[in-house]
């Protein structure tokens, strides 16, 4: 027999071992070779308005996407060698030499690979289309995208999965020379190792485990705190902090924690076991020694998806809020600039508007002083006391239940951003600078809501103060100076089917929403304003590309994880098939013993998931106020969407055990 | 009093063309506190004939009655739970389960069931010492030898308080002294605690020890010997003497 004959027949012989990873591999190439058809898909990366930051986008993506990629193929790759240890030992019994044996299984991955890329990308080809309409639909534009065959695309997949399929025939020939023809033999029993006794030192180590855990969900729920966070490397300091004891923390928990608590329990039934146990914590505990890394690793994955997914669906869902944040009204003027013409010309149009005006002062107040706690004084360096006011009268349009004391003043526009970071307190005091005199303002009430757009007060709140203050500060030649934008004058159109016509007599009217002034000094001061409804279109688009592509990704991640939590069930279903069919012979039914099968699912995949949801919520809630201004809903509707496909897996491997189960009798 | 009643057994195995009777009709007693033995060469249906009197595979024909019910006649949620508390099963290759301990596997099935734990607790103890395996009871299976495991195993068996046993070549695997051992076992506790064993085995010496020895050949009773009053030694004798009139010497591979 030929050594070809050999293989051929072998492969045939193996289908349903090869059926497992000849599926992870067509899965990552449809994936990859997809993400890059759209990647190179100049309409798509045109599209959008930062064409640039598309491109980086897709690229930062399709590298994270190969990351994942080679997680999986790497992954299915060891598992599949393991499930074929005996037939590898069995080609050594018989007196083929180990080159031999890794020449047979080369061509045997040559077949498979060639045979899943080219499927894989014919696949991800269709499926380009599929992506293509769904990234139109993020992006909530109306255009349409011819989508065509990519050389390039075809190019750099192949050389992706040819470099892939070198490290994959690497880890082969390793395990094929480390290897004695005893090791091949015992290989899938080799981790098995029976429950110890737990020692002392385990049990301080779980501790360890799930206290190193709470010190990194602890630390980041202060991570933001202004008075403990000094500098921005004291930040990344914390970050690394946070990272390493969660990850440490989480493999300490699956490898001691989870053991301890099993073991507790079956200590205590003295060997009295449920049917229950025998099928879920028994073989759990059994395997806890070589399941520990990869239940970490899949939880991390998950943790790490889920952050993802949830901050980036924060930003996208938050695009509403973010924009009426930054733009309060529909069309804006600075310092009257074309007002005339254009509130002349909207009359003529029969365009029905809301006018609210503004007048502007800068004035130097320390804010310092509304602090809940003080800053640290590395962070006071980087506080301006420049700041804008506005006055009650004119205040009083937007907020109509604004009324104010004397030398009492109120915030607006104080973001959530802003409150998280720099949380203040109502009832206390700011100091006001004005013709070298100070004067205490006390703080009485906090706004949400915007009175004016944030390129004019740079994102910080504008300050209302009493109308005879502020006439009193005008007058002052200091501030008169140092004054950029006299007045700020906000219009909405109430009625939706018009703003389109006043968009375009606005931007007639004030030359494209361009401000200039000149100052005496001979600088000019230059400021675009964009219409609302732009604003949000163009945040909308670029958060429609982050949220397309990390939803890819996060894709990938939930896709990665659920296979190999598959696989690896499959794998120990096969390994328990004995113990089943001695259970079934001495009389327990299928329905009994899936009821015990179940538990061990649950775990398998639950407290993977759990832990990851635990992790990924700590995240998101340290930073997520950086991202957006809602946090409930995206990231509820994030975790149940990512549960909901997670599910999905863990009912494949339970149909699996069932129909194992079953038919074993 | 007859626990199990087999009548006309058929077992039909392939399909169409290409069938193979396996049992051609076959017909058995077997009364309360019995040791029957069946042997017979390779390919006489010894074990098909063990698995369909025991429900885990069911005639083409024929029925099996145990404590006078009939097997054919349950759904096999019904047959689950009938093998779980009327019959105890000693296989050739242990078949315990390796992520539980001695006690762990022997009280195994009893973890569904109402027997209470006290109950649980001292028939294990009981079984553990008539078989010599107390001092293992907190031990794996990788950890104890061949003949401990099968003792495991008879103990899992018996501490459901079954009809009646089977056991399908208990003594392959061990080396002779175990079996021996085990076979002392078996009947003490057969003589004792009344338990009617049904036992395959290729093997006279094991054979030697029943109290009735079925011969099969081609899927029928050839004929069957009873120990009566015989010693042991004498009992073996006649074994041998029927097996060489069987034809064949009853060892091929």
């Amino acid at each position: 027999m030929k050594l070809s004959t050999l293989v051929l027949r072998s492969m045939r012989k193996n289908i349903k071992h090869y059926y497992l990873y000849f599926f992870a591999l067509i899965f990552s190439a449809a994936l990859y070779f997809s993400f890059v058809t759209l990647q190179h898909n100049a309409a798509v990366v045109k599209l959008s308005y930062s064409s640039l930051k598309a491109e980086m986008g897709f690229k930062v993506g399709s590298v994270l996407l190969l990351v994942i990629v080679f997680f999986f193929v790497f992954y299915a790759n060891q598992l599949f060698l393991k499930r074929r240890s005996k037939e590898i030992g069995l080609y050594q019994m018989i007196g083929i030499p180990k080159p031999t044996i890794s020449y047979m299984l080369t061509i045997e991955n040559l077949i498979l690979w060639v045979g899943a890329s080219a499927i894989g990308m014919l696949i991800g080809f269709f499926f380009s289309r599929f992506f293509a309409l769904l990234f139109l639909k993020a992006i909530n534009t109306k255009r349409e995208i011819e989508l065509e065959f990519s050389t390039e695309a075809l190019f750099q997949t192949m050389l992706v999965f040819g470099l892939l399929f070198i490290v994959v025939l690497l880890q082969m020939m390793w395990m094929v020379h480390r290897t004695t023809l005893l090791d091949l033999f015992k290989a899938t029993s080799k981790a098995d190792q029976k429950m110890k006794k737990m020692n002392f030192f385990q049990i301080i180590l779980g501790i360890i485990g799930i206290g190193l855990i709470s010190y990194g969900y602890y630390l980041s729920t202060v991570l933001f705190a202004i008075d403990k966070t000094i500098s921005a490397n004291d930040l990344y300091r914390k970050m690394g902090l946070i990272l390493g004891s969660v990850i440490i923390g989480t493999f300490l928990v699956f490898r001691y924690s989870i053991a301890f608590i099993m073991n507790m329990i079956r200590m205590s039934k003295r060997g009295h076991l449920s049917l229950n146990d025998v099928l879920a914590i028994t073989p759990i505990m059994h395997r806890m020694k070589s399941n520990t890394l990869s239940l970490s690793i899949i939880t991390l994955m998950t943790a790490m998806a889920l952050t993802i997914l949830s901050l980036s669906y924060i930003t996208y869902y938050s695009t509403d809020s973010q924009t009426e944040q930054n733009m309060p009204y529909d069309l804006a003027i600075l310092n009257h600039n074309g007002e005339k013409t254009f509130e002349e010309s909207l009359k003529s149009n029969n365009i029905h508007f809301q006018k609210y005006q503004f007048e502007l002062l800068n004035v130097q107040i320390d804010t310092n002083t509304l602090l809940e706690k003080p800053l640290s004084k590395e962070a006071q360096i980087n506080i301006t006391l420049d700041n804008i006011v506005m006055k009650e009268s004119d205040a009083k349009k937007v907020f109509p239940k604004l009324h104010l004391g004397q030398d009492e003043a109120v915030l607006t526009g104080y973001s959530d951003v802003l409150k998280n970071l720099m949380p203040l307190k109502i009832g206390k005091s700011m100091t006001l600078y004005h013709d070298k005199a100070k004067q205490k303002l006390k703080l009485i009430d906090i706004e949400k809501k915007a009175s004016i757009s944030a390129e004019i007060s740079y994102g910080s709140p504008a300050i209302i103060i009493q109308d005879e203050l502020f006439n009193q500060l005008k007058k002052d030649p200091s501030i008169q100076k140092s004054t950029l934008w006299k007045t700020y004058t906000g219009y909405n159109i109430p009625k939706e089917n018009q703003l389109k016509e006043a968009i375009t007599l606005y931007k007639k009217a004030t030359n494209d929403g361009t401000f200039k002034i000149g100052k005496k000094d001979g600088v000019t001061s230059l400021l675009q304003v964009s219409p609302k409804k732009e604003m949000y279109q163009q945040s909308l688009e670029n958060m429609g590309l982050l949220i397309f592509i990390t939803g890819f990704l996060g894709s990938a991640f939930l896709l990665a994880t659920g296979s190999i939590l598959y696989f690896k069930q499959m794998t120990e279903a096969e390994e328990e098939i004995e113990s089943y069919r001695t259970l079934r012979k001495i009389g327990f039914s299928p329905d009994e013993m899936m009821r015990g099968i179940y538990r061990k699912q649950l775990f398998s995949f639950g407290l993977p998931l759990l832990l990851g949801l635990c992790h990924s919520y700590f995240a998101v809630k340290s930073g997520w106020n950086f991202f957006g201004t809602e946090l409930v809903v995206p990231l509820l509707t994030t975790m149940g969407i990512y549960i909901l496909l997670y599910s999905i897996f863990a009912i494949l491997t339970s149909s699996y055990y069932r129909k194992i189960i079953k038919g074993i009798l | 009093m007859s626990i199990l009643k087999a009548s006309k057994i058929k077992k039909i195995y392939g399909k169409k063309l290409f069938t193979q009777e396996v049992l051609k009709g076959i017909d058995l007693e077997v009364e309360a506190g019995e040791f029957v033995g069946i042997m017979g060469p390779s390919g006489s249906g010894k074990t098909t004939l063990l698995n369909v009197l025991c429900s885990i595979d069911r005639p083409t024909e024929g029925i099996v009655e145990i404590n006078g019910q009939s097997l054919q006649k349950m759904k096999s949620k019904q047959l689950s739970a009938f093998r779980r508390t009327e019959m105890g099963f000693i296989f050739q290759d242990y078949n315990l389960l390796d992520t539980l301990t001695v006690k762990e596997n022997i009280l195994l099935p009893l973890s569904v069931g109402k027997t209470s734990k006290q109950e649980a607790e001292s028939r294990c103890q009981q079984l553990a010492t008539q078989l010599g395996i107390q001092e293992l009871l907190k031990k794996y299976p990788n950890e104890i030898s061949g003949g401990q495991k099968q003792r495991t195993a008879a103990a899992r068996a018996l501490i459901i308080h079954p009809s009646i046993v089977f056991a399908d070549e208990p003594t392959g695997a061990l080396d002779s002294k175990s079996a021996s051992a085990l076979l002392e076992n078996l009947s003490t506790l057969n003589k004792a605690n009344h338990v009617t064993i049904m036992m395959v085995t290729h093997d006279p010496v094991a054979a030697s020890y029943c109290s009735r020895v079925l011969f099969l050949k081609d899927g029928q009773i050839f004929t069957q010997v009873y120990k009566g009053d015989k010693t042991r030694t004498q009992f073996f004798q006649e074994i041998m003497n029927t097996q060489g009139v069987l034809g064949g010497d009853g060892y091929e591979a």
